[in-house]
């Protein structure tokens, strides 16, 4: 038997006026790394706000590495619009420390922690300006790397780069895919590109109510991904194998 | 600072103007000289203004002060409890719409002609404001903050200090600075309705006896003290609340 590492069985939610979201929707994850990609209004980020917990009014079971998920997962999400969920008040650095001032981490530790952060991702950003100060897309990484300082057990990223210019955005999901110690990801996505160079298994979603239209394995290894593959044939090949399955789509 | 200068010099030379040229009677408009010698020799030799203008910062300050406190722990208090704040509801949108010097005869029947009568009143309206404030603040908080906190598992205690109080601060302070107005004007109306303390009461008895360089004086010295109030506020609100409006 495959065990899961997120399944989710029988989902419903509507958000009233007769708008159904989800009806009876089934997923299951088996990779580690997932991207999910569908038209705009077709409940990705509502799915991530129900995986999370900050969306409690559906009915139907999710489980996580097969126990219930609740209390005992710890999340990171990087949301969809930064300025909403970022604090004005603190600086970039309090920001991103944020998750580990709430486990009363040590200051220094929080210090070193986001220098390795920076380093890796190989980013600048004025850690003791505040976000009204720094562009949508330095407000955007702040959330991202917000996310993942606290090595959470299930990560998930809205939209997490779309304000970043192609190529920074590119440079940084080939870094996180190949990334040690990643948690398990679902990465909500409007680009395959970007799905392709990031994902293990990328999930096509179709809308009201929302259900799998297709689903593509990636069959690149993840830690020897590098910018090359962009041009490569099979990156195409993997494209449009996409490209295919939404074809009623764009027609 | 060269924009302010300006504005004062041409009101100066106005008020000049219709002053020596006699057209308008010096015993209604009085010299400006005559007006800054007075305001000068009110502080320094005659000192008639220390009492009264001492009396009204007191009165001012310590109303404000107090109602401003009050108003912001119950506030606070009332926006979470919506039960506490939907019984209150009434009584505060009436006393708001309420011009608060309409209380004093009655405080003074409560109090009796004293202090206390008016700094009941004083104090009273400034928490009206602040409180309102400070409820709307917690009550349409925005829900993306506390989400971060919920996503985190924020227990009550760090949700208030590190959340929810940051983002009100900019509420709170809109209802201080309306406090702050509202406590100048309300002290000034009660010393003059109350009379014989602070400049409001001063102002009536220079009228009284148509002093009207005295007058002049206490306009100008109110004035100046309503406006440095404000700045100073205004540059606390800088300092303390550098992100609002984003």
């Amino acid at each position: 038997m495959n065990s899961s590492i997120l399944k989710i069985s029988n989902l419903k939610k509507d958000f009233g006026k007769g708008e159904i979201i989800f009806n009876e929707f089934d997923l299951t994850l088996q990779k580690k790394n997932t991207a999910i990609f569908g038209p705009n209004g077709c409940g990705k980020t509502t799915l991530l706000r129900i995986i999370s917990g900050l969306d409690q009014s559906y009915t139907g079971n999710i489980t996580f590495k097969d126990s219930p998920i609740k209390d005992n997962v710890g999340f990171g999400y990087a949301f969809q619009n930064p300025y909403k969920f970022l604090f004005p008040w603190m600086t970039s650095f309090e920001n991103i420390i944020f998750p580990l001032k709430i486990k009363s981490t040590d200051r220094e530790i929080s210090q070193r922690l986001v220098t390795k952060l920076l380093t890796d991702f190989n980013l600048d950003i004025p850690l003791n300006s505040y976000p009204y100060q720094l562009s949508t897309g330095q407000c955007q990484l702040l959330v991202f790397l917000r996310s993942i300082i606290d090595s959470p057990d299930l990560l998930l990223l809205d939209e997490p780069f779309s304000n970043l210019d192609y190529l920074n955005r590119t440079r940084i999901l080939f870094n996180l895919a190949a990334r040690k110690n990643l948690p398990v990801t679902i990465f909500v996505s409007h680009t395959i590109d970007e799905a392709i160079i990031f994902a293990d298994e990328l999930i096509i979603l179709g809308d009201k109510p929302a259900k799998i239209i297709g689903r593509v394995l990636i069959p690149f290894n993840r830690s020897k991904r590098n910018p090359e593959l962009l041009s490569s044939l099979k990156f195409n090949e993997v494209k449009s194998s996409c490209i295919k399955l939404l074809k009623q789509y764009i027609i | 600072m060269k924009y302010f200068l300006f504005t004062f010099v041409f009101l100066v030379s106005i008020w000049a103007l219709l002053s020596y040229s006699n057209i308008i009677n010096s015993l209604l408009l009085p010299h400006p000289h005559q007006v800054f010698l007075y305001i000068y020799q009110g502080f320094f030799t005659t000192q008639i203004f220390y009492k009264p203008l001492l009396q009204t910062i007191t009165s001012t300050l310590l109303s404000f002060l107090v109602g401003s406190f009050l108003g912001v722990l119950l506030g606070i208090i009332g926006g979470y409890y919506k039960k506490l704040y939907r019984v209150l509801e009434l009584p505060l949108d009436f006393f708001r719409s309420l011009p608060s010097l309409l209380l004093i005869p009655l405080s003074v029947l409560f109090f009796g002609i004293g202090p206390l009568a008016s700094f009941s009143v004083i104090s009273f309206s400034v928490f009206v404001y602040v409180f309102i404030n400070s409820a709307y603040g917690i009550k349409y908080n925005k829900a993306s903050f506390s989400e971060i906190g919920k996503l985190y598992k924020i227990d009550k205690i760090r949700e208030f200090w590190l959340i929810l109080l940051p983002s009100i601060l900019p509420n709170i302070f809109a209802g201080i600075k309306m406090g702050f107005s509202i406590a100048f004007i309300v002290t000034i109306g009660s010393e003059m309705l109350i009379g014989h303390s602070g400049l409001g009461g001063r102002i009536i008895d220079s009228y009284m006896i148509f002093n009207t360089k005295e007058v002049f004086s206490i306009i100008i010295i109110v004035g100046m003290f309503g406006y440095f109030g404000n700045k100073i506020l205004n540059v606390l609100e800088k300092k303390f609340i550098h992100w609002k409006g984003y």
